[in-house]
């Protein structure tokens, strides 16, 4: 006998309660609008920042029914019946079998023993991927970045002695919000004080600061406490969730329930208060140069395309910031103004709606009255005191937004907004566009490449819907800014909010895992590359990844340096940067690459980079990765000695030890 | 026909005039002449570096705040590297408008060209006036609010107007508190020598 199948199916006698109250089960499908004007009539007002109508709440556990009725599609069928099922098998089994409920079908690995049972599992299931990776930081990375461009769910697991590998990636995915199960070996309660063999005390407690919940597995209650960690990981605030095996018996044999889980609808969803959203709208109506700020929520709620409409209805200039993990608003849209940063327009922004960005990064001028729309309720004025906090899922924010606009102005008078701000938008954004070919030309033919030079020919030479992934210091912007990203254009994942180097080669991978059929392309630097990366290389060898890396190589951590030197100083005269210099010794990237056996190539001139990329793009087609090592120019200040390091040499003593 | 003579007479006269100043722009900025750079080397008009200085202070001071004044006190530049900086700015997404780079540049030039002195001495003093507690002993406020002023205030502000306008200890507290809430960073002891400074110059 299978013991992995299901041996029953048992009514739903323990079915949590659902959410939806009665009152919704049967109703006839309610519009948005009839919707916000019912609660309107019925004199709901709650506070800003508290802002979450119980009406239109549903749980993670909820069933699509009930997902439905947020968002306005109130279905009157009852649940069914069949959100579980029975399991019969052993303990790991039934981890495996709660994974799969969630439609986990990939599941990152760094080597160590004792996983036995589950292995024996996954065997037994046939239909679940392990993608082995070499150390637990890129694992970590790799799930990472697999559950950002998948939507699903990140799972690891691997060896306890492991946790201090894996802290930077999991400090990663907690600052990028990504749902993800993160599971150890050890941590027995046994072993407390004992100082045993691959052992601490509370081994999850440096995780702790950087996780939604940590925990144990236990033999017992091993989907129970899975099915929690998801609920947990997918918050909203969502993060990664932290697990000791060290507790259970995975061999142990039980008999328990499996829930289904829905995974896009797992992330709570709710729904701003009425009156917040009437009050939102009033302000935007009455604005004259209102502003949107996005930020990763917009596309972790899927809301691109309804926040595109929403600008576009009302022209609404759109802005971003430096937490730009995702292209949520396309780049090449005359409506998009770049970073919040210092904007030539509007020089008097009267109204700001943030949605979904946290403003931790930067925030609008001080006075300029604010709306900040979140799914996650800490945010919500949390570094900036805003006008008006408005806790919501931000697609339905911003559907409810645009339909009580529509309540407010006529078709004619939004026409006309529409026309004259869009006039006044375009003409800033042509200048600006026209003010960056003049400096992207200004450098074209120039060796070493300048950054410009390889965003442009990488954004002309890849598919239109490439990904790119990057993870480069604050000289990336000159090579970002030459792509189109969003709407129908390249995706873009990253730089990791996290900011910690060495989690963009495994992310990357993990993204064209998720996305088999796009072109991804990580782009690093030389700096960030030798924060440990090129074991990534092994997995995206081993699983064929067709992937291009590029290495972004002035042999400097040039944002360093600038940081260090921009003011000046006793070491900027005397050209002594400590920790700046790469060049020596003068690594050859595209021979890591072939020693993993994938292809590597050095761009040193501007001539060479074109051919270079064509080459790259036909062995992408052909199956085969490629790392291009590209000599790029160093920006910044100019030291008398910019080669200049900190000499030290044990060859030297040696040599001077056996001289004496 | 005189008149056409006279004019191949101005031929190799326009012709030497224009290679002088190709030369000595060559010679000046050291660098290979294209024509947007030629157009830069020669003397900025006062207009053009107040277009600059109004300007960068618009785009630049958003990522660089107040420190940018210290950036320019220490590194020196030709026209053509700063023009050049200008572009890196650009293509990292600061936000110049195309006829703002040559004015941009000329201002960086004329503040922090090459052969430029130090640009902290550069604080007018107030006109006829001395600070109120200006006694012997007390030239270091002086010098320690003057370079206050150079590094905090003077991208934006007109010193010489700012060290003459009459305001009391109290209304100097009130203007700088403003200027902090517009993103001027100012630390409280800086704010006290400033307000102590200011109120005390003879006005």
């Amino acid at each position: 006998m299978n013991s992995q199948k299901p041996v029953a199916h048992v009514p739903p006698t323990d079915a949590e309660p659902h959410a939806v109250p009665p009152q919704s089960a049967g109703a006839a499908p309610v519009s948005r609008r009839d919707f916000l004007a019912a609660t309107a009539a019925t004199g709901i007002a709650l506070g800003a920042g508290t802002s979450v109508s119980a009406l239109a709440q549903t749980s993670a556990g909820s069933t699509p029914a009930t997902a439905g009725a947020a968002q306005g599609a109130v279905s009157s069928a009852l649940p069914n019946g069949e959100s579980f099922e029975m399991y019969d098998g052993t303990a790991a089994g039934a981890v495996l079998a709660q994974l799969r409920a969630a439609g986990v079908r990939m599941i990152f690995h760094t080597n160590t023993s004792g996983f036995g049972p589950f292995w024996e599992a996954i065997d037994r299931a046939g239909d679940v991927q392990v993608i082995n990776v070499t150390h637990e930081g890129h694992a970590v990375s790799a799930a990472q970045g697999y559950a950002m461009a998948s939507r699903s769910l990140g799972f690891f697991f691997g060896s306890g002695a492991g946790v201090g590998n894996s802290m930077s990636s999991l400090y990663c995915a907690w600052k990028d919000r990504v749902p993800m199960l993160v599971t150890y070996s050890g941590g027995e309660l046994a072993a407390q004080g004992k100082d045993e063999f691959e052992s601490w005390d509370d081994q999850l407690r440096p995780t702790e600061p950087f996780t939604m919940w940590t925990a144990s597995l236990l033999t017992d209650e091993m989907p129970e406490i899975i099915r929690r960690a998801i609920r947990f990981a997918c918050g909203p605030p969502s993060g990664p969730v932290t697990l000791v095996w060290g507790n259970a018996q995975p061999g142990e044999r039980v008999r328990t329930r499996i829930d289904k889980i829905d995974m896009a609808s797992a992330r709570h969803k709710f729904r701003a208060a009425p009156d917040a959203i009437q009050q939102a709208a009033r302000w935007l109506a009455e604005a004259q140069h209102p502003m949107f700020v996005v930020g990763p929520e917009v596309t972790e709620d899927g809301a691109t395309a309804d926040l595109l409409a929403l600008a576009e209805k009302l022209s609404v200039p759109v802005t971003d910031t430096e937490d730009d993990l995702y292209a949520n608003f396309p780049t090449d849209h005359p409506l998009y103004l770049g970073q919040l940063r210092a904007l030539r327009y509007p020089r008097q922004t009267d109204l700001v709606i943030g949605f979904g960005e946290s403003f931790k990064r930067r925030r609008p001028q001080p006075g300029t009255p604010t709306v900040h729309v979140s799914h996650d309720p800490d945010l919500l004025g949390r570094v900036y005191p805003v006008d008006l906090a408005i806790a919501s899922d931000v697609r339905l924010a911003i559907r409810d937004l645009s339909d009580a606009i529509d309540g407010l102005l006529t078709r004619d008078r939004v026409a006309r907004i529409r026309a004259s701000r869009l006039a006044e938008v375009s003409a800033v954004t042509v200048q600006l566009n026209k003010s960056k070919e003049i400096a992207r030309d200004a450098f074209f033919n120039r060796s070493p490449l300048s950054w410009e030079r390889v965003g442009f020919e990488l954004d002309r030479m890849l598919d239109k819907n490439a990904v790119i992934v990057p993870e480069l210091g604050t000289q990336a912007y000159k090579l970002l800014n030459q792509f189109k990203f969003g709407g129908d254009n390249k995706l873009k994942f990253g730089r990791t909010i996290g900011s910690a180097l060495g989690w963009g080669v495994a992310a990357s991978f993990g993204v064209n895992l998720a996305l088999p059929d796009r072109q991804v392309v990580a782009l690093q630097g030389d700096g960030g590359f030798l924060f440990g990366q090129s074991e990534a290389l092994w997995s995206i060898s081993r699983y064929e990844a067709p992937m291009l890396l590029v290495v972004m190589n002035n042999h400097l951590y040039n944002e360093t340096r600038a940081r260090n030197m921009n003011g000046g100083g006793r070491l900027f005269e005397a050209g002594r940067d400590y920790n700046g210099y790469l060049g020596d010794p003068n690594v050859d990237f595209a021979k890591i690459a072939e020693a993993y056996s994938l292809r590597g190539e050095k761009v040193k001139t501007v001539s060479e980079l074109v051919p270079a990329l064509e080459r790259a793009l036909r062995s992408m087609r052909d199956g085969k990765a490629v790392l291009l090592d590209i000599e790029v120019e160093e920006d910044g200040p100019s030291l008398t000695n910019a080669t200049w390091y900190q000499r030290h040499s044990i060859a030297e003593i040696q040599r001077k030890s056996r001289a004496v | 026909m005189n008149a056409r003579r006279g004019v191949r007479r101005l031929i190799p006269i326009c012709l030497a005039l224009w290679m002088m100043v190709v030369w000595m722009a060559a010679n000046v900025e050291g660098t290979a002449l294209s024509p947007r750079v030629a157009g830069a080397t020669q003397a900025s008009p006062a207009g053009d570096v107040e277009k600059g200085r109004v300007a960068l202070t618009q785009v630049c001071q958003g990522c660089h705040g107040g420190g940018i004044m210290r950036m320019l006190e220490v590194r020196k530049k030709s026209a053509a590297e700063w023009r050049d900086t200008v572009y890196r700015m650009i293509g990292r997404g600061a936000q110049v408008f195309p006829d703002e780079i040559e004015p941009i540049t000329a201002y960086l030039v004329a503040t922090a060209g090459q052969g430029r002195p130090p640009a902290t001495s550069a604080v007018p003093a107030a006109e006829g006036g001395r600070p109120r507690s200006a006694a012997a002993g007390q030239e270091p406020l002086d010098a320690e609010a003057s370079a206050i002023l150079a590094r905090r205030c003077r991208l934006c502000h007109d010193l010489a107007k700012a060290t003459t306008k009459p305001a009391s200890a109290e209304s100097w507290d009130a203007i700088i508190d403003r200027m902090v809430i517009l993103g001027a960073s100012v630390t409280a002891a800086e704010h006290q020598t400033l307000s102590e400074y200011l109120a005390g110059l003879k006005k």
